[in-house]
């Protein structure tokens, strides 16, 4: 059997990541979440990334105005993983409807629009911490 | 006679150390990641450190089979750059707690409290007197 390339093995693994996290966000709804955050344990103040875990809990059940009231930013980076989620599907799609080979522009541009699309999504965070 | 041993390059196997490639390479990106995540950030050390070393065997093994290394480089530059970030991270944390500790025995610490405990006590101790 021959072996899959790496970029649909990669797309692959981070289907299935990018998914247990929809799926956590899904399970420990609304605030049972048993990860705490590490700054806040230490120093005793909200870093910007707090309200993420309750957010997209409530993004994963499409309470879209509940969740932006725990945290503004999660918005933008949910739709990053949410992009990603599709974008990973559609290559798995794309391979296994047939097209065994992609060509260097392809892997290419998913790499820029996902390094561009990460920075825009954590752009607000870095600069806030 | 003299007997000359005759060495044979290695035979290039193009899929050498791909697989381990490709998992240094996730977790690579999986650390970098990780990383900006404030509430999680410190965390990115370990799939940054496991990611490094992987990517590191990986890169050998191609080394030394004569295949391509990029997916080892992509992984070792993100599990590296997971790696820095986590561990600024860390410092962060750890030097923004100390000054808070710091700043709170400056102000007195649990002296107020020790002296309203006192004071509890003695309140206590004057009314089962009584």
């Amino acid at each position: 059997m021959k072996r899959a390339p790496a970029y649909v093995i990669i797309s692959l693994v981070f289907l299935i990541i990018i998914g247990v996290g929809f799926a956590y966000s899904c399970f420990f709804y609304p605030n049972a979440h048993p990860l705490d955050c590490m700054v806040r344990a230490y120093t005793g103040k909200d870093c910007p990334t707090c309200g993420f875990s309750r957010s997209f809990s409530y993004y994963s059940h499409l309470e879209f105005d509940l969740g932006r009231n725990f945290n503004k930013l999660s918005w933008p980076v949910f739709l990053f993983f949410a992009g990603q989620f599709f974008l990973r599907l559609s290559v798995l799609t794309y391979y296994f409807s047939g097209v065994k080979k992609f060509n260097n522009t392809f892997v290419v541009g998913d790499i820029i629009i996902s390094i561009s699309t990460f920075l825009l999504a954590f752009l607000p965070i870095i600069l806030k911490f | 006679m003299d007997q000359t041993t005759q060495t044979t390059p290695p035979a290039s196997t193009p899929n050498a150390g791909k697989g381990l490639g490709i998992a240094g390479l996730v977790l690579g990106i999986l650390a970098a990641i990780i990383s900006f995540i404030p509430c999680l950030g410190t965390f990115a050390l370990i799939p940054g450190i496991i990611g490094i070393i992987l990517s590191a065997i990986s890169m050998v093994q191609a080394n030394k089979a004569a295949a391509s290394k990029g997916i080892a480089i992509a992984g070792l530059i993100c599990s590296i750059v997971g790696c820095c970030l986590a561990g600024y991270q860390m410092y962060v944390i750890k030097t923004m707690s100390t000054k808070g500790m710091e700043e709170f025995n400056k102000m007195g610490g649990m002296d107020s409290l020790n002296k309203a405990l006192e004071e509890l006590r003695d309140l206590t101790d004057s009314t089962q007197n009584h």
